[in-house]
């Protein structure tokens, strides 16, 4: 029983980071979205400094918490204005007790997470600082970001179980679900069976497992609904969220950088884009790559540390590309038939191929699509590993994450349909 | 007429909503899962999932670093092929280096006999051929079954990037009438495998057979204290 209580407790911590510093009070808004966003970039601020976790995270909670309260009293008469769907919040709890309690119960962690991922977390919760983590043998091979957040919230557990801190990852899908099924069809219940059907098809215990995909996943359906958002209402702020949000996918794995280079093209791509929208965008997705680049050189972390070398590729003759081409076709078509989001897409693109040059987001999603492809396949032909082993081990997730980009593209092709 | 069919709407949404909702709860095992959580510790649970002495081993390793207070990373050698186990008790503070203490897992003895898994007409492979060769020090002797030559010749293969067979060595191998298989004493170092497949052909000898591999283990417990054990896991200086 003490563990179900931690469960609903670690669900009040989490909400706390939805419910400020913007004010959630004030109207309808998506401000709970932005929040999540913003706060993980003060995060991933405070996992640099050279602070122990356990010195700051309890002051972290407390400003979150006085914020909510003044924003609360602040706007209390407004809060009679807001309608509240009982529904979707009672299916939101649900669904976060229902994976929180899969989760608890299950425990095993996947191999990544028993290799490097918990132990670099175990640095944070050992109160160790980044300093310290970044002489850790297996540091170089990807970033901490999602290390840090299992150890900041687990830090707020009673008990101290390694699984609470993992509880965050559930909590940040179901928020990203809940972000993209929200007003979407005509009525609340159909928003709501939209919702539990994503949930459905998309939840696996092994997403939760420790592994990192789940988060890049969830970022990556941020990214595409900031995106969509902004193609509608042409407002600044959308860009500076895709651009904290593509800040969280570069700290997350090594290869968030592709996603972030992905998704800054497809910014670039808008038409007639504010040439000062334009110029904000960019420079602030560079100075976040220079931000990192930055990090690494000072505290000497290997930027790359994957395996990817010039002189394999200098190696790659004719007969080793084929081998690998034919493997890397098998086994993506046989993951996105597992998958089925991934598949969807070429075929939603292709039925509406007539579109494409109307349609800004069809367009968008087309890009991303075949720069998404072009990835995953140089991943895999220019990495120095045995092939059918790295494939049979890693693309179901590759497909995975990826998939998330495209999720909010469905959903509006279903809306669609529906209407 | 249309209040009918409006209700109608919201009970078939409801119903749609309700299936969804059992789908979740039954796609993630929610109740066998919630009188897992009632009914079991947390270490209770990581014990039926890891085993104390056995596969993972987590029980055991727990139990060691609560009972002797260990606040170093101690080397884990665990003699079943599991992904790696030392975040279960790992010290960030530590170096790995500074211990001379070690946890056995799953011992299987001086020496262990690995079957072969037959790949294609004559030749058979030695699955993951990385990780023995960090827990043994070489191939003492091969057992064939239902063979009886004095000697046959062997040669190693490993498959290249484009997954070639390529030929390490060959090597004649003499039977020992004593224990009925053939003496090899070929040190597993010797091949540089790395991460690749490693394989034995069996030349001239097309039928399949079943074959086995007696492996010499680089650790034997004689030369060590040993500080604590259970079953075949043992705690060692």
């Amino acid at each position: 029983m003490p563990e179900i209580i931690e469960i609903f407790c670690m669900l009040g911590v989490f909400l706390l980071f939805c419910a400020s510093p913007l004010n959630t009070f004030k109207s309808e808004t998506n401000n709970y979205y932005f929040n999540l966003i913003i706060n993980l970039n003060f995060l991933l601020l405070f996992s640099i400094l050279p602070l122990q976790i356990s010195k700051y995270a309890i002051y972290i909670l407390l400003a979150l918490l006085f914020i909510t309260i003044k924003n609360y009293r602040t706007f209390k008469k407004n809060i009679k204005n807001i309608k509240i769907d009982k529904l979707r919040i009672t299916l939101i709890i649900l669904s976060f007790v229902v994976i929180a309690v899969q989760v608890a119960s299950q425990l095993e962690l996947g191999w990544d997470a028993k290799w490097f991922w918990y132990i670099k977390s175990l640095f944070y919760t050992q109160n160790q600082t980044f300093k310290e983590l970044s002489n850790y043998i297996y540091n170089d091979f990807h970033p901490h970001l999602g290390s840090f957040l299992w150890a900041f919230f687990r830090n707020f557990s009673i008990n101290e179980y390694e699984y609470t801190g993992r509880l965050f990852y559930v909590f940040f899908y179901i928020i990203g679900i809940n972000f993209i099924s929200t007003n979407i069809l005509k009525n609340k219940n159909q928003n709501a069976i939209l919702f539990i059907f994503l949930i459905v098809l998309t939840q696996k215990y092994i997403y939760f497992s420790g592994l990192q995909e789940v988060l890049i996943f969830t970022t990556l359906i941020f990214i595409s609904k900031f995106i969509l958002i902004f193609l509608k209402e042409r407002k600044f702020i959308y860009l500076f969220l895709i651009a904290l949000s593509v800040n969280l996918v570069i700290w997350l794995k090594a290869e968030g950088i592709a996603y972030a280079v992905i998704t800054l093209l497809v910014v670039n791509l808008i038409s007639k884009l504010n040439i000062k929208f334009r110029i904000s965008f960019n420079l602030l997705f560079l100075s976040f790559i220079f931000f990192k680049i930055m990090i690494y050189k000072f505290f000497q972390i290997k930027i790359n540390d994957q395996p990817y070398y010039l002189e394999y590729l200098l190696t790659l003759d004719l007969e080793i590309l084929i081998y690998k081409l034919y493997n890397i076709i098998i086994y993506l078509s046989y993951n996105s038939f597992k998958n089925i989001i991934l598949l969807m897409v070429p075929i939603i693109i292709f039925l509406n191929y007539k579109r494409i040059f109307k349609d800004e987001y069809l367009r968008l999603i087309c890009v991303f699509f075949i720069l998404n492809i072009t990835f995953i396949f140089s991943a895999y032909i220019f990495r120095e590993m045995e092939i059918v082993h790295s494939l049979k081990t890693t693309i179901d997730r590759l497909v995975f994450t990826s998939s998330g980009f495209y999720l909010v593209f469905l959903i509006n092709q279903i809306k669609k349909y529906i209407n | 007429m249309k209040k009918i069919h409006f209700l109608n709407k919201k009970v078939i949404s409801f119903l749609v909503l309700f299936i969804l909702v059992i789908t979740l709860f039954l796609k993630t095992s929610f109740l066998k899962n919630l009188i897992n959580i009632l009914k079991f510790s947390e270490g209770e649970r990581i014990e039926k999932i890891y085993g104390f002495c056995d596969g993972e081993s987590i029980g055991y390793l727990r139990y060691l670093k609560k009972k002797y207070k260990i606040k170093t990373n101690p080397k884990i050698l665990n003699f079943k092929h599991t992904p790696p186990t030392n975040w279960s008790i790992y010290m960030s503070s530590e170096n790995d280096n500074n211990e001379n203490r070690k946890i056995i897992l799953n011992y299987p003895g001086k020496e262990l006999n690995i079957e072969l898994y037959h790949y294609k007409e004559n030749l058979y492979e030695l699955r993951n051929y990385y990780y023995y060769s960090n827990l043994f020090e070489y191939i003492k002797n091969i057992k064939i079954e239902k063979f009886n030559e004095p000697n046959i010749n062997i040669e190693f293969y490993i498959k290249n990037k484009s997954n070639k067979l390529v030929m390490l060595k060959n090597f004649r191998a003499v039977k020992n009438n004593v224990t009925d298989d053939y003496i090899l004493n070929q040190k597993l170092s010797d091949f540089k495998v790395n991460e690749k497949k490693f394989f034995l052909k069996l030349v001239n000898e097309e039928k399949e057979k079943k074959i086995s591999l007696i492996l010499k283990n680089k650790y034997n417990l004689d030369n060590y204290k040993i500080l604590d054990n259970f079953k075949n896991c043992y705690f060692v200086e």
